[in-house]
C-alpha cells in the first residue's frame, strides 16, 4: 500500500498524540490534525487528505455531522471513525453519515493497521 | 484533631480500603481533594490539581462531566447517581463511572467518583460492535452495487428495445424487395436465391420478435393471444429443425405420442401460441441434444396427464449438481461453448405465459429429463376423464 495523506480528528490531545505516532510508524503522513467537527469540515476541502481519521464525540460539531459536511463536499471523502462508541443507532448513523471504516478504541497499531489496509485496499487504489 | 477532619479521615480511610479507583473533587473549583490508595498507586498523589487535567490530560472541563447534574440550583447534593461508561485516553482503559455528590466533612460540597476498570469486558462487546460495522457498511456497499446493477439491466433494456426497432427497420426492404424481384427480369435461379432472402429475411425478424417477447414474459407485459395448438405437430417440426443442423447428425430426437412414435394426425391440442410454442420445444430439443453424447437418442415425449399437456425431453448426460437447484433461472449454462444461459430461462417463462409450469427430473443416473406441463382446455381435460365431448 502506498504511504497515505491522513487527517486526524480528535479533541483529545492524548488521542491526537498517540494516532499522529501510529500512522507515522506505519508508514504514513499525519498532513493536518482538527480537534472539532467544525474545524475538520472546515479545513477538509483545503487538506484534501487522502483519508480522515474521525471522533465522534467533540465540543462544536460531533464526528457524524462533520462526516455529512465532509461528503456534501467530496463524495469520494473517505472517512474512518475512530470512537469510543460502539452503540448500534451510532454505528448506523456514522454509516449513513459516510463513513467507510468503523474503529472502537482503543487504538492499538496492528489495529489501525488492519483497518486503513481494508479501507485504503477497497477505495484508494 | 477537629470533628470535621476525623470524619474525613474516616471516609478517606473507607475510600482507600475499596479495590477501586475512587476520586474526590470540589464541585465548585474541580480541585481534587482526594484520591484513593488504589488511584494513587497508579497515577500518585493528585490532591489539588484540577481534575480534568490531572485525570484526563485535558485542559477543559471533560465533555461527559456529569457535576451539573448532581448539583441542585440551590448548590446541594441532588442525590442523584450516575453510572455509565467511559474509555479514558490516558491509559488506554475502559471505566464504568459511578458518580454521585455528597457534602465533605469541611462542608464543601463534592463529587466522589468510582471507576471500575471494564476494559476486557468491553473488548469483547468492541469486536461484535466492530464486526456489526463491518456488516452495515458490507451490507451499504451491497445495495449500491445492487442499484448500479439494476441501473445497469434498465440502461441495457433501453438499448435493447432500441436495438431491435433498429434492426426491424432495414428487414422492410430485406423482406418487401425479393417478391418484386422476379418482375425485373430474373431467371429461374434467380427466383430462388430472392426467395432464399425474402425466408432468411423473415427468419431474422422472427427472431427479433422472439427477443423482444422474452422481454415482454420477463416483464409481465406479454399479452398471450390463444389460438389452438397441436403440441404434437410442434414438437415435430422443433425436433425436425434442430436435427436438420448436420452437426447432430448422430443425435437422433425421437418424438413419442402416449408412448408411441408420432405420427401425422396425432393431436394433443393446447390453448396457446404456436410460435411461443414452437420457440420454447425448440429450446428445449436443442439444449438436450448439445448436452447428449454423440451418438445417444434424444426422447420427446408428449401425453396427458389429468387436466395437463405434458411435454417431457430427456437425454442422456446430467446436469452438474450444483446447477441443479438453478436450473431455470437466468444465464445459468453449463458445459456449452456458447450456452448462453437463456433456453431453459425463456421455456420457463414461455409455460408459465400459457399457465403451465416447468421441472428438472435428474433423479435417473445418467439421464436429463426436463418436462413442462400446459393446462388442456376444459373439453379435452374431461375428454381424459372419460366424458364423452359435448
Amino acid at each position: 500500500m502506498r504511504p497515505l495523506t491522513i487527517m486526524v480528528v480528535d479533541d483529545s490531545n492524548l488521542t491526537i498524540k498517540k494516532m499522529v505516532k501510529m500512522i507515522e510508524d506505519l508508514g504514513h503522513k499525519v498532513v493536518h490534525v482538527a480537534s472539532n467537527g467544525r474545524q475538520a469540515a472546515e479545513d477538509y476541502p483545503r487538506v484534501k487528505p487522502d483519508l480522515v481519521t474521525m471522533d465522534i464525540t467533540m465540543p462544536d460539531m460531533d464526528g457524524i455531522e462533520a462526516t455529512k459536511r465532509i461528503m456534501a463536499v467530496d463524495d469520494k471523502a473517505v472517512i474512518v471513525m475512530v470512537t469510543s462508541h460502539g452503540q448500534e443507532q451510532m454505528v448506523m448513523d456514522a454509516i449513513e453519515a459516510g463513513a467507510k471504516g468503523y474503529v472502537l478504541k482503543p487504538v492499538k497499531v496492528e489495529k489501525l493497521a488492519e483497518h486503513l489496509d481494508a479501507v485504503a485496499g477497497k477505495y484508494l487504489t | 484533631m477537629s470533628g470535621s477532619m476525623l470524619e474525613s479521615s474516616l471516609l478517606e480511610t473507607h475510600f482507600d480500603v475499596i479495590p477501586f479507583g475512587i476520586y474526590v473533587v470540589d464541585v465548585a473549583t474541580l480541585n481534587l481533594i482526594f484520591v484513593n490508595r488504589h488511584f494513587r498507586d497508579r497515577l500518585g498523589d493528585l490532591a489539588g490539581r484540577k481534575c480534568h487535567e490531572a485525570i484526563y490530560e485535558s485542559p477543559q472541563p471533560c465533555l461527559f462531566c456529569k457535576i451539573r447534574n448532581l448539583v441542585g440550583r440551590d448548590g446541594l447534593p441532588s442525590g442523584k447517581t450516575y453510572i455509565f461508561e467511559h474509555f479514558n485516553d490516558k491509559d488506554d482503559r475502559w471505566y464504568q463511572l459511578q458518580e454521585k455528590s455528597m457534602s465533605w466533612p469541611d462542608g464543601r460540597v463534592v463529587k466522589y467518583s468510582i471507576a471500575v476498570d471494564i476494559t476486557e469486558l468491553k473488548e469483547v462487546q468492541n469486536r461484535l460492535a466492530e464486526a456489526h460495522a463491518e456488516l452495515a457498511l458490507k451490507n451499504r456497499e451491497l445495495s449500491r452495487q445492487n442499484e448500479l446493477l439494476q441501473e445497469n439491466v434498465r440502461l441495457r433494456e433501453h438499448v435493447d428495445r432500441i436495438a431491435r426497432h433498429d434492426l426491424k427497420t432495414p428487414l422492410n426492404a430485406l423482406i418487401g424487395i425479393p417478391p418484386l424481384l422476379p418482375d425485373y427480369g430474373l431467371n429461374a435461379e434467380g427466383v430462388k436465391l430472392a426467395h432464399m432472402m425474402e425466408e432468411a429475411g423473415i427468419t431474422m425478424l422472427n427472431m427479433i420478435n422472439r427477443t423482444f417477447d422474452l422481454y415482454r414474459l420477463e416483464t409481465g407485459t406479454y399479452h398471450l393471444r390463444p389460438v389452438e395448438v397441436n403440441l404434437v405437430a410442434v414438437s415435430r417440426k422443433a425436433a425436425q429443425n434442430v436435427t436438420a443442423n448436420s452437426f447432430f447428425a448422430d443425435r437422433p430426437v425421437r418424438v413419442l405420442f402416449q408412448g408411441e412414435p408420432a405420427a401425422d394426425g396425432d393431436a394433443l391440442v393446447i390453448q396457446g401460441e404456436e410460435l411461443l410454442c414452437y420457440s420454447m420445444l425448440s429450446n428445449l430439443v436443442k439444449n438436450a441434444v448439445e448436452a447428449s453424447p454423440p451418438g445417444q437418442e434424444i426422447t420427446v415425449s408428449l401425453d396427458r396427464e389429468g387436466a395437463e399437456a405434458v411435454v417431457a425431453v430427456t437425454n442422456a448426460g446430467e446436469v452438474p449438481e450444483d446447477i441443479r437447484g438453478r436450473f431455470f433461472q437466468k444465464y445459468v449454462t453449463s458445459g456449452k461453448r456458447d450456452g448462453t444461459g437463456l433456453g431453459a430461462y425463456s421455456a420457463m417463462l414461455a409455460v408459465t405465459a400459457h399457465g403451465g409450469h416447468a421441472a428438472l427430473d435428474a433423479s435417473r443416473p445418467g439421464f436429463t429429463t426436463v418436462t413442462v406441463w400446459f393446462p388442456l382446455p376444459a373439453t379435452a381435460a374431461a375428454n381424459e376423464g372419460g366424458e364423452p365431448p359435448q
